[in-house]
């Protein structure tokens, strides 16, 4: 599997108390990568040490295919960014931005960049000073998208926006996808904005990597199942990943658990654990249990 | 991509450029007409003045030097070199970009100087052993200028470590200065640096000597 | 009566009236000697450390401690200079005695040292002819050249009071030997290129009749021709016409007792005045910087400097 961005042992102390540690991430050519973490959880350092923004304490990076950060400029040549917060100079209008920008990109659509431009209905030349929040998003997306990118990369870019333009932004982003094939890695703390159109999942907390899977298997496989018996005399380790047990009335307990396929109710037939119920659990339920189990495992 | 820097950096600073060629323009018009005056239209003393109205002009080119550094990178400062980062050149190419662009924005001043220059050495009628130097003065004003403009854009191109290391290598100097001040009353560290600044081949020796325009 | 009677008699009535005169003149003259020589005893008197240090040619120099080292090299300077302008001649035949002094010195409230003193005298050395030179409170006279220049200024002034009256009118009071050769040339060149008035222009273009209408040597005759040059521009004409005359300029000036400036200053230069006027004109003209504000080598240093400050600036710029 090609990766277009793939990191190894990625270190970085960003202050006494925080630390982004031994991060392993391997996001594939052509996924729509959701980067999914509480706020705080190190996702934006995460963005920036990718970008070449931060210099990391050890790890290596790899994106496109070209090592940080002696590759940076040719990287960078194929990655389209919106970052966290507007990084342009507002003294520009939108049509001086679209021509400084596209001045550094050989790939640079100048007739789709003006087309864009009507679509999210700015003004050529309105400053950016004078842009709404969401006129800001849409501008910086759009710079992001007429390089022609083979990678997108988008740090929170629906946070305070308004339903309509998250549509606007969630669409132009599709369309390119869909036509240009290119990979997206797109962080997020709202669980159901990333489940509508990412295929793959990373998962962060605390500065390290909890899971990072295909969006159908982190989905699909988590479940809540209610069972009685006595759950102790459960032979060996359990085929699944257990995210946590909760005691109910009486006999009964529910489990949480990730990595469920049908066939598992043998193991618990097999311990004399009657399986009452398997109820499937949503994107964020299966997130914060996943996040919960992995504190306690690390506390 | 050079042109495209050009236009950022005139968009940002076209009215600081303005006001400092306005400046410019009126500095070599005003000395003489002002000189002229004061000496009583005495030519010894005339020549007097104008030596004094020279050290406005290495004045005026750190004064459009240090201005048109800081708002040159005041955007980028604001925000964190973010974007200059994300750009597909290397963090060199982007800062000689923006050094070229400031230069480009610096031609105007000159210009406006040698006008300037121009239009007060036409304006008396000087005697024949006098010699009048419009275009080498502001061909020495344009030096000065490229000098203190690479001077100022460095410091201002510099990040917030390097600026660190700098002002703790000053306080450390400024210390040691001190000390060796109460040691030994005749040495004078600062005035030894600056006569090696201010002398050949320091770097502040060119922008001494006469900035006269109209001379002997 | 005749003449030669008249004569006789007035000759003798005036006898012992001039008799009576001498006497008193002999009376006070012996007065105003013997309160001078008080005078000059008590100026010397502190200057009783003053050894004689060296001889050449006619000339004696001697000094307190604190000059001791420079005056042999200061006997040296004044010598060479007053033979360039005035050969052999001396201010008197019985001699002559200049004296420099400076005051005491203080450190910490503390007296470092004494009045100092340095002196010049041509031998034979009375007190005939003397001068002390004005006393400059913060002056110090710590190098050879500046002390040389001093007694230069006040040896100006000891020839110039023997000069023929035509060019001491001319010169205004003004001194011959006042300023260094360097300040003097300098500042003559100013003047002569700083001129507004007619002939004063026409005299930078190369016109001799107006240097010298200009200098106050001849009159042009034009109404319109402007002003004239100041005193240390004439000085520096006539220092210019006794370099270029040799080592007897000064006697053949001296020779022109009731001549004119022109005649007094043609005769010091071995040649026409207009000659000398066009060839002094052309020396303070070289004397105009050769270069204005701009300076080649400036500019390459200046170029030098902006590459290693542009270098120096892509390394700084690190901002990851």
């Amino acid at each position: 599997m090609s990766t277009a961005i793939e990191t190894r042992g990625l270190r970085y102390a960003a202050s006494r108390d925080f630390a982004i540690e031994d991060l392993n991430l391997k996001v594939p050519t052509g996924a729509l990568y959701g980067f999914l973490g509480p706020n705080g959880c190190g996702k934006t350092t995460t963005i920036r040490l990718l970008l070449g923004l931060l210099r990391p304490d050890a790890g290596t990076v790899r994106l496109l295919g070209h090592d940080l950060p002696a590759g940076l400029p040719q990287a960078l040549a194929g990655t389209g960014v919106v970052p966290d917060r507007p990084h342009l100079h507002r003294y520009l209008t939108v049509r001086d931005a679209l021509d400084f920008h596209g001045a550094f990109y050989s790939r640079w659509d100048d007739k789709w960049a003006r087309e864009l431009t009507g679509e999210f209905r700015l003004l050529p030349d309105q400053k950016i000073a004078g842009l709404s929040k969401g006129e800001t998003a849409k501008l910086m997306l759009l710079l992001a998208l007429c390089q022609m990118p083979e990678l997108l990369v988008l740090d929170e870019p629906m946070d305070g926006l308004d339903p309509v333009v998250r549509r606007d932004v969630l669409t132009a982003l599709l369309d390119y996808v869909s036509q240009r094939g290119a990979t997206v890695f797109v962080s997020s703390h709202l669980v159901h904005e990333l489940e509508r159109f990412c295929d793959w999942v990373g998962v962060m907390d605390r500065g390290r990597l909890v899971v990072e899977l295909p969006m159908e298997e982190f989905r699909s496989g988590n479940k809540r199942i209610r069972v009685t018996g006595s759950p102790a005399a459960a032979p060996g380790d359990p085929p699944f990943t257990l995210l946590a047990r909760e005691t109910g009335a009486g006999p009964s307990e529910t489990w949480v658990v990730r990595g469920w396929q049908p066939e598992m109710t043998g193991w618990f037939e097999r311990s004399g654990i009657a399986v009452r119920d398997v109820a499937d659990l949503d994107l964020e339920d299966g997130f914060v249990e996943l996040l919960r189990a992995f504190r306690a495992r690390s506390a | 991509m050079l042109k495209a820097m050009i236009r950022l950096q005139w968009k940002g600073c076209w009215h600081l450029v303005v006001a400092l060629a306005v400046a410019a323009l009126a500095l070599p018009i005003v000395s003489v007409r002002t000189g002229w005056r004061s000496s009583g239209e005495q030519l010894p003393r005339f020549l007097i003045e104008l030596q004094l109205w020279g050290l406005f002009y290495p004045a005026l080119a750190a004064l459009v030097a240090v201005t048109l550094a800081a708002a040159i990178w005041a955007s980028d400062r604001r925000g964190h070199h973010i974007y200059a980062l994300l750009l597909p050149i290397p963090r060199w190419r982007y800062v000689l970009l923006r050094y070229l662009a400031g230069l480009v924005l610096l031609l105007p001043l000159v210009l406006a100087l040698w006008l300037g220059a121009v239009i007060a050495t036409s304006s008396l009628d000087m005697p024949p052993g006098l010699r009048q130097f419009p275009h080498a003065l502001a061909v020495k004003f344009g030096l000065a200028l490229l000098l203190l403009f690479g001077l100022a854009f460095a410091v201002a191109a510099a990040s917030r470590r390097a600026l660190g290391i700098g002002m703790k290598l000053v306080g450390l100097f400024i210390a040691v200065h001190i000390a060796v001040i109460l040691l030994s009353p005749r040495t004078n560290l600062i005035w030894t640096v600056m006569t090696a600044l201010s002398t050949w081949p320091g770097p502040l020796a060119p922008l001494g000597g006469r900035w006269m325009l109209i001379d002997v | 009566m005749s003449r030669p009677v008249l004569g006789i008699l007035l000759l003798a009535l005036a006898g012992p009236a001039a008799a009576q005169n001498a006497a008193a003149w002999r009376d006070s003259a012996y007065r105003l000697s013997t309160e001078r020589q008080r005078v000059w005893d008590s100026l010397m008197q502190d200057f009783s450390e003053a050894e004689e240090i060296a001889r050449r040619a006619g000339l004696v120099v001697s000094a307190t401690t604190e000059y001791r080292a420079i005056a042999e090299d200061v006997l040296g300077r004044f010598d060479s200079a007053r033979r360039r302008w005035f050969g052999p001649a001396l201010p008197a035949a019985a001699g002559f005695r200049i004296t420099l002094r400076s005051g005491e010195s203080w450190s910490f409230g503390r007296r470092t040292s004494g009045p100092q003193s340095l002196s010049i005298a041509g031998i034979p050395d009375t007190d005939e002819t003397f001068r002390l030179a004005p006393f400059v409170p913060d002056e110090t006279l710590g190098s050879a050249e500046k002390a040389a220049q001093r007694l230069l200024g006040e040896y100006g002034a000891l020839m110039m009071a023997s000069a023929p009256a035509a060019i001491r009118g001319w010169l205004r009071a003004g001194s011959l030997t006042e300023f260094s050769v360097d300040s003097r040339r300098e500042g003559a060149m100013y003047s002569l290129v700083t001129g507004v008035g007619k002939a004063q222009r026409d005299c930078v273009r190369g016109d001799s009749q107006s240097c010298a209408h200009a200098l106050g040597i001849r009159r042009s005759g034009d109404p319109d021709a402007g002003g004239e040059y100041y005193p240390l521009v004439r000085a520096d004409l006539l220092l210019a016409a006794l370099e270029q005359g040799g080592e007897w300029a000064w006697t053949r000036l001296m020779a022109v007792e009731s001549g004119t400036v022109e005649q007094a200053l043609a005769a010091a230069a071995g040649m026409p005045a207009d000659s000398l006027l066009l060839r002094w004109r052309d020396g303070l003209l070289a004397l105009q910087p050769d270069r204005g504000p701009l300076d080649l080598s400036a500019a390459g240093l200046i170029l030098g400097w902006s590459a290693l400050i542009l270098a120096a600036g892509l390394g700084i710029a690190r901002w990851v």
